[in-house]
């Protein structure tokens, strides 16, 4: 699989996007705008983004 | 993978990354996991996102159950014709589980179209892989069910895409499942409010440090910057794009109000 430019841009957005929110929700939980718990993904984004992006 | 392939997330983010890169709204997610009505499955199941027009059906509470339940999507799938193809992904402390090897065993008799990915951040809670895994890598488990095994680096997200793709090609071919084992990191606590620690030791910042030296968006930023794939501008217009999404995210997870509890035995119940 060679990646060609709008596949890498479309990865690199996901692992952007998914640790924007993941900060998200991590700061909704310790604010108590989040129900239950919250278990961050922060720094191990790529295995989800890489797997499910294509 | 199509839209209809089915996918078991890992713990780590609930799901987020993987329901974010296979086209999910986050929002709907958010306002779920804020109690709303207007949440993916109507507020009431806080984290156990389902959204089936893009295979997902759910997350487990007790880890462990996704791969007999992984099993039996990949059942499904050769059953009904529609060569989808599943991706279960779990870590290394779910490793240890049972449930593990009799569904490594069943998919690989039958050549189910399943891609294991294991994310090892080498922590589970607060023990390290090494202390509950006898052996370096947990792919080396796919030998003995006759799959093929790869570890890849876990921070580069174009390896993992790779490693997927050419797993995914297998399974719809119908030649069976692979396992693949991410080595990664976890740079926060196992669980917002907790201590973050390895064994009794809290994480010191120097630790910190060391890890965000394998950051997986820097790392990716600096080589799409290096290879002119991405420019100065076109990150800060990416970065500005998603704190619109995010605020509007928030906006609508923020305006929704909690369901009616009329709708509990909806749910409970089989119609
Ligand atoms: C059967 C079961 N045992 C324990 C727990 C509590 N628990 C939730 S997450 C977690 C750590 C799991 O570690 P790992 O599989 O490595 O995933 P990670 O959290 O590191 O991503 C534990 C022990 C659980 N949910 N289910």
């Amino acid at each position: 699989m060679r990646l060609k430019k709008e596949q890498k841009l479309t990865l690199y957005r996901n692992l952007v996007r998914t640790r924007a929110f993941d900060q998200l929700f991590s700061r909704r939980l310790g604010l108590g705008k989040l129900l239950g718990f919250w278990h961050p993904a922060e720094g191990g984004e790529a295995p989800g983004v890489g797997a499910c992006s294509f | 993978m199509n839209d209809d392939d089915f996918v078991f997330p890992a713990v780590r983010g609930h799901g987020l990354p993987h329901l974010i890169s296979k086209g999910v709204d986050p929002k709907y997610y958010l306002a779920e996991h804020c109690g709303k009505s207007t949440g993916s499955c109507g507020g009431v199941s806080t984290y156990h996102n389902i959204d089936t027009e893009h295979g997902f059906f759910g997350l487990a509470g007790t880890l462990g159950t996704g791969f007999p339940i992984s099993v039996g999507y990949g059942m499904t799938s050769k059953w009904n014709g529609k060569q989808q193809v599943v991706v279960s992904c779990f870590g290394d402390g779910t490793s240890n589980r049972g449930t593990l090897h009799e569904s490594f065993l069943m998919a690989a008799n039958w050549k189910l179209p399943i891609v294991w990915v294991c994310e090892n951040n080498q922590l589970s809670m607060y023990v390290p892989v090494k202390d509950h895994h006898p052996v370096e890598n947990i792919a080396d488990l796919a030998f003995g069910y006759g799959m093929p095994g790869e570890v890849v680096d876990g921070q580069d997200v174009v390896a993992v895409a790779k490693a997927v793709d050419k797993a995914v090609a297998r399974a719809r071919a119908g030649e069976g499942p692979s396992l693949i084992e991410c080595k990664t990191e976890r740079f926060v606590t196992h669980s917002i409010g907790l201590p973050d620690r390895i064994d009794l030791e809290d994480r010191t910042k120097d630790d910190y440090v060391e890890l965000k030296k394998r950051d997986p968006v820097v790392l990716f930023q600096e080589k799409l910057l290096k290879e002119g794939v991405l420019t100065q501008k076109e990150m800060e217009r990416i970065d500005q794009e998603i704190a619109v999404e995010i605020d509007a995210a928030e906006a609508f997870a923020d305006a929704g109000s909690p369901p009616d509890p009329s709708v509990l035995d909806d749910y409970l119940y089989a119609k």
